[in-house]
């Protein structure tokens, strides 16, 4: 299934889901998803224009309104229950790590 | 006046994708500025300025997009808000221009290379490779033999077909090998951290160029060689094929523009120069009609160096000639009658060759197929350079310029005094 790609969310994915927790049009989105990592991850237009097809082929995310050219979107319940698994995935890791990682 | 547009050809392969940015960078720091891509790159004279350009391959366009579509001008929008103009697309290459100095990279180095190799490689250049692949194994196995080396190595068209078929194989795995080659050294960059480039720092794809000054070497080599030899009327219907190769490419753009460019128009080029190697090197061979008295044609016969009564009545001969830039092969043969109800044949060759690797590779071919029923030698008999019989009856004879081969009967052996006779007939020295 399609869907298995999106097992582990890559960086650029975990912020673009999260960008769209909110309904954002598609061209807002790299400043969004700049913003929220603080000026660390930075998403070309390629790899969010082809992510985006993605995301919409496989229900993660859908299209609330398209004017002309300018398509916004918004997360859906599988792609919020996604976005979930990998934050908890990732405090796991980290409280995994925080012990024995802190005074490095 | 000069003009204010430039049109040029320029060929780059999807893996070429950073060659192609920086010749449009060096384009315009000469002035010439990238407006549009009709079937050629159309430069706008402007003042020379730095630029950089991106050009990428946009894994939703088709091999046949031969302008932007609605993806495109989406994408666009996308591109302009990260700090890029797009200016045009072709097949699946899209060409944009920086236009703010902190513009987000358009994809990350991976999807970029990803992008670029999965779209170098269509199904129509594998299928050719295969057939390439096929042909050359085909005409390497009959290398191997005495008749399928002599059958092909004196006929003009089974010569350049193999001509064609190397020198299509050489350009794809050319093509290939480049393509290989920047994807193992891109891997190499990404793991020493170095700077992904999309290509060989050439400004263009070298093999294509390169194949066709090979093909039209080849072409060139073919006529020549045939008026060499007389053969105007040859000569003339090749240059017509030639003509008409040209007219049905440059009909099959008219009337499929959307595939112009594409890689499977590129093969179907290939098989239409292919077919035109075909026609060109038909009338090849030249026949006598088979007629009762095509017989007295032919150098010597059977009743010339034995005693067959009724042999006198040739009922069938044929003498057939192939010839090509390694030679040419002679083939004599007569059907006479024995008795009221038996017919035999007589048949002779005389392959005849200036290049030496011709006639010993026929040679060797000849005594590794005689090795299994036996061979005797009558080297002095012939008064050749080498000479032998088979279990079969066949004698095979090595001049300098010439191989010999009569088909015997056998239980027949030639004396001294017959073979004697053969010789001045063929007059062989």
């Amino acid at each position: 299934m399609a869907r298995e790609q999106f097992q582990t969310l890559t960086e650029p994915m975990y912020y673009i889901l999260l960008a769209l927790m909110e309904e954002c049009c598609g061209v807002d989105i790299m400043e969004k998803v700049k913003t929220l990592s603080h000026g660390r991850v930075l998403v070309g237009p390629g790899t969010l224009y082809a992510m985006l097809a993605k995301f919409e082929e496989n229900d993660v995310i859908e299209l609330t309104v398209a004017i002309g050219r300018r398509k916004s979107y918004v997360i859906t319940d599988i792609g919020r229950d996604m976005l979930k698994k990998e934050y908890d995935r990732l405090k796991v890791m980290v409280e995994d790590g925080a012990g024995k990682l802190e005074n490095l | 006046m000069a003009s204010k547009y430039k049109r040029v050809r320029k060929e780059f392969d999807y893996m070429h994708c950073d060659d192609f940015a920086a010749y449009l960078s060096e384009m315009a720091a000469k002035g010439w500025h990238f407006k549009i891509w009709e079937d050629r790159l159309v430069f706008e004279k402007g003042e020379p300025a730095d630029v950089t350009y991106a050009v990428e391959v946009f894994d939703k366009a088709k091999e046949r997009d031969l302008e932007p579509g609605w993806d495109a001008f989406e994408f666009s929008e996308y591109c302009e808000a990260a700090g890029w103009k797009f200016i045009d697309s072709r097949r699946k290459f899209y060409v944009l221009k920086k236009i703010r100095e902190d513009a987000v990279p358009l994809f990350d180095s991976e999807e970029r290379v990803k992008n670029a190799w999965k779209a170098s490689f269509h199904i129509a250049e594998i299928i050719a490779v295969v057939l390439c692949i096929g042909f050359m194994a085909f005409v390497v196995n009959s290398f191997a033999s005495f008749a399928g080396f002599t059958n092909f190595i004196f006929a003009y068209e089974k010569v350049f077909r193999g001509m064609f078929f190397c020198i299509a194989l050489f350009g794809l795995f050319y093509s290939y090998g480049e393509r290989i080659w920047i994807r193992i050294r891109l891997g190499a960059d990404k793991k020493n951290g170095r700077e992904i480039y999309l290509g060989n720092h050439r400004k263009g794809a070298f093999h294509i160029y390169m194949l066709q000054v090979l093909l039209l070497v080849a072409i060139v080599i073919f006529l020549m060689d045939l008026c060499l030899l007389g053969h105007v009327k040859i000569v003339a219907f090749a240059l017509v094929a030639a003509v008409a190769i040209i007219l049905f490419c440059i009909f099959l753009r008219r009337v499929f523009p959307k595939r112009r460019e594409s890689k499977e128009m590129l093969i179907v080029y290939w098989v239409a120069i292919f077919l035109g190697f075909m026609v060109m090197g038909m009338n090849n061979s030249e026949s006598v009609d088979s007629r009762k008295n095509a017989a007295q044609e032919m150098p010597f016969l059977v009743t010339h160096y034995r005693e067959y009564p009724h042999a006198s009545k040739y009922k069938l001969s044929d003498i057939s000639r192939t010839r090509s830039i390694f030679g040419k092969s002679t083939e004599y043969t007569a059907w006479y009658t024995i008795d009221e109800k038996t017919d035999q044949r007589i048949r002779y060759n005389a392959y005849e060759s200036r290049c030496d690797w011709v006639l010993n590779k026929i040679w060797r071919n000849a005594k590794k197929e005689a090795m299994s029923d036996g061979i005797t030698y009558c080297t002095e008999d012939w008064q050749a350079e080498e000479a032998f019989r088979n279990g079969g009856g066949d004698y095979y004879v090595k001049y300098n310029n010439m191989i010999f081969v009569l088909h015997e009967l056998p239980d027949v052996y030639l004396t001294k005094e017959q073979i004697d006779i053969i010789r001045h007939k063929m007059d062989f020295k």
